[in-house]
């Protein structure tokens, strides 16, 4: 018998401590998505609408001309001000966001663009809203990377992010998130934990 | 004269006892040997019953691990798929999320029948219920639970590697199909270009179940364990059985 029963206790064993086949938990709501789902907020406003505009610079667009008014793509409206100087606005599926930018010329074409007032909001009715903000303002400028073979200049930021998400629209903030762009570096931290500098998977 | 016939006496049992003492282990020896050759024999009976209890099916994790598949598993451990960026981020965030997912296992019921003392052919019939509970995304209180049972038909070829009267070792190979009904019936898998949102139906797929290494204790009435990988269990699974 006791052969019979051996067997059946280790059986028993094994399907107790295998009784568990997904770990389950919020997939979702993770210091990860929250940082994924900030970037994307400036990535829809204000680096879009700083590309936009420098890219009418690059293409020899009379951008300082009175009266100057310019639609982008996605839904980005553009009006002169000032001298290099402009009111952006946009709206698409996702997002609406206003923001004004200044320009520094330079003489090489690689000019310095600053952005104010920025507000970028993405809004679900009854599911919440998430919103970003500027604190202070963000400054684009080209950065060169030389090597023996090869010249790279990208036009990256420096400057201080803050999202909030409310999951409910009447009540207090839920989740926030600091983005901080230093020169196109990213260091970030979250309500939910999960501070880091640099990219990785949760 | 009396200590020549006590002396005598001794011997003489001693003799017999001795006697007795060698016919004894020659007769133990030839027993066992006896014994020995009927436990190399197979056994005679064609068929046997047997009920099971198998570890964590590995249709369980098909199903519920996020969906992608068992092998999936290991890259979720690491990896978490972003949200998209659509309208409805918000939604997805803060949506309801579950909590571990629980099975008691499989038990099973199977048939064999020996074609020969090393091949035999079974069928297998298992179900298994799954259940988990539900959370809200933004307060982490329970708002729910779900249930699901799956239900498998296993043909199987087994391989007999040693059969004895008292141990066997085998293997075998099944193609089956299993039946669930429960929560992820229906897996989401995308929403095409004219916003029509696509499934999954998990309800009835084909299953299959390798075993590279079993035992069975016993004769008539016995014990088996066995370790393998597959829609039915993947780890180990044991039981008992019948043979007649």
């Amino acid at each position: 018998m006791k052969q019979i029963f051996l067997p059946i206790l280790l059986a028993g064993a094994a399907a107790l401590s295998s009784c568990v086949v997904d770990e389950g938990g919020n997939r979702n709501l993770s210091a990860y998505q929250l940082r994924q789902l900030s970037e994307s907020l400036v990535e829809q406003s204000v680096t879009t609408s700083v590309s936009a505009i420098n890219q009418m610079a690059r293409d020899g667009r009379d951008i300082n001309a009175d009266g100057f008014t310019a639609r982008a793509s996605d839904g980005i409206l553009i009006v002169r001000t000032d001298q290099d100087c402009w009111d952006v606005t946009g709206q698409n599926e996702t997002v609406t966001f206003s923001l004004t930018i200044e320009r520094q010329a330079a003489a090489d074409g690689f000019d310095k663009w600053t952005c104010s007032d920025v507000q970028c909001l993405h809004d679900e009715g009854a599911s919440g809203f998430a919103r970003l903000i500027a604190d202070g303002d963000i400054i684009f400028e080209w950065i060169t990377i030389t090597s023996a073979t090869y010249v790279n200049s990208r036009l990256e930021q420096t400057g201080l992010y803050e999202v909030e998400f409310f999951a409910d629209p009447r009540a207090a903030c839920t989740d926030w998130v600091k983005l901080i762009y230093a020169a196109g570096d990213l260091t970030w931290n979250t309500s939910r934990g999960g501070t880091g500098d640099h990219f990785y998977y949760e | 004269m009396r200590s020549f016939v006590k002396f005598f006496l001794v011997l003489a049992a001693l003799s017999v006892s001795t006697f007795s003492l060698s016919g004894q282990v020659r007769l133990t020896d030839w027993g066992r040997q006896r014994e020995r050759r009927f436990n190399r024999q197979p056994v005679k009976e064609k068929w046997d019953a047997r009920l099971s209890v198998a570890a964590s099916p590995l249709h369980a994790a098909d199903l519920f691990i996020t969906g992608h598949g068992w092998w999936y598993g290991m890259v979720d451990y690491f990896y978490s798929e972003p949200i998209g960026y659509g309208q409805d981020f918000m939604t997805t965030l803060y949506s309801d999320y579950y909590g571990p997912t629980r099975t008691a296992g499989a038990i099973g019921i199977g048939f064999d029948y020996a074609v020969c003392w090393w091949f035999s052919v079974s069928v297998d019939f298992a179900v298994t219920s799954f259940w988990r509970d539900r959370y809200k995304g933004v307060s982490n209180q329970l708002a729910g639970s779900d249930g699901g049972t799956a239900f498998y038909l296993l043909p199987r070829a087994k391989l007999m590697y040693m059969n004895r009267r008292y141990v066997r070792l085998y293997g075998s190979l099944g193609v089956g199909a299993a039946l669930y009904d429960g929560f992820d019936k229906l897996s989401y898998r995308y929403t095409d270009s004219d916003g029509r949102v696509r499934f999954e139906d998990n309800s009835f797929r084909a299953c299959g179940q390798v075993t590279p290494i079993g035992v069975e204790f016993g004769n008539k009435l016995f014990g088996f364990a066995e370790l393998g990988a597959g829609a039915l269990y993947t780890g180990m699974q044991a039981g008992i059985g019948y043979k007649f």
